[in-house]
């Protein structure tokens, strides 16, 4: 049984569905290219396993292809041997750049596990 | 860096004790316990081969579990490479452990572990703990070196294919 909706009211599918006359919508979450964003890592041990499985965990929820830059290297951000294999050292800057469908909603989170001060264990 | 630099040979372990065996990899609590006994076979070989003073091995065990809880280091392609940072230790130091039967580790990939380079780092020296995991990855992305590695029976064997390994 429906409630709160009258007969009239069409729902939030049919309410969102475009008349043939208006003009074809503008998708904010289509990008030109690869979002590119340079983030200095100040996690007191660098890229280490742990912020690298979190990064890689949360790149592989999204479509988008996830490459970090450091220096002249650039690996696979969905790769933990790929990012174990930067060596990202703390008080560094990488380049993030995320280039898909859905980067502008990856970036966010993503730069965010790379700038966070981790708020973690550090004797282990 | 290479493996050489931080692996300890008197501490390589050419085949665990710890068993598997008849262990559902699905059950986390059995897991648990086979991932226990090998970080402690392993631990305890560096002990023997004097990485640090006995009193320390109780700790450096529970560090390097308490680790392993925050996030599997089994990172697949049957490696893993548990590790942790201890005030007892000086300098970087590492043990090399295999396992004939494959051990359930809760890898990335699901796949049982062969291949254990367990670490222990100082703990004011991130870089040195970073060149080291990365010496395993650069080695151990290696099949075929992986392959040989595995097929070492004894603790010579695989001192002289990890002072021959690839990439340097």
């Amino acid at each position: 049984m429906a409630h709160g909706r009258s007969r009239h009211d069409p729902g939030p599918q049919k309410r969102a569905a475009p008349s043939k006359a208006a003009p074809a919508p503008v998708r904010e979450s289509a990008p030109v290219g690869p979002i590119r964003r340079t983030i200095r890592v100040i996690n007191p041990r660098g890229l280490h396993p742990r912020i690298i499985d979190l990064f890689t965990k949360t790149a592989k929820k999204y479509t988008s292809a996830v490459t970090l830059g450091y220096g002249e290297m650039r690996a696979d951000g969905k790769s933990v041997w790929d990012l174990i294999m930067l060596v990202v050292l703390p008080d560094s800057e990488v380049v993030l750049e995320v280039d898909g469908p859905d980067a502008p909603i990856a970036v966010e989170p993503l730069t965010e596990i790379l700038a966070s001060p981790g708020g973690e264990d550090y004797t282990i | 860096m290479r493996l050489t630099n931080f692996i300890v040979r008197d501490a390589i372990i050419p085949a665990l004790t710890t068993t598997g065996k008849d262990i559902n990899p699905l059950d986390t609590s059995a897991v648990a316990g086979v991932k226990e006994r090998a970080i402690r076979e392993m631990v305890a070989s560096l002990g023997t081969a004097g990485c640090f003073r006995d009193g320390d091995l109780e700790d450096i065990c529970r560090a390097v579990l308490r680790r392993e809880q925050l996030g599997t280091t089994g990172i697949g392609k049957t490696i893993a490479i548990p590790h942790s940072r201890h005030p007892s230790v000086e300098r970087l130091v590492g043990t090399l452990a295999l396992s004939r039967e494959g051990l359930p580790f809760e890898s990335l990939d699901g796949e049982p572990v062969f291949v254990f380079i367990l670490l222990v780092s100082p703990q004011d020296r991130p870089g040195d703990h970073l060149r080291a995991l990365e010496a395993v990855v650069r080695t151990m992305r290696n099949e075929d070196y992986v392959r040989q590695l595995r097929a070492c029976t004894t603790r010579d064997e695989i001192w002289n294919l990890l002072e021959n390994a690839p990439g340097w």
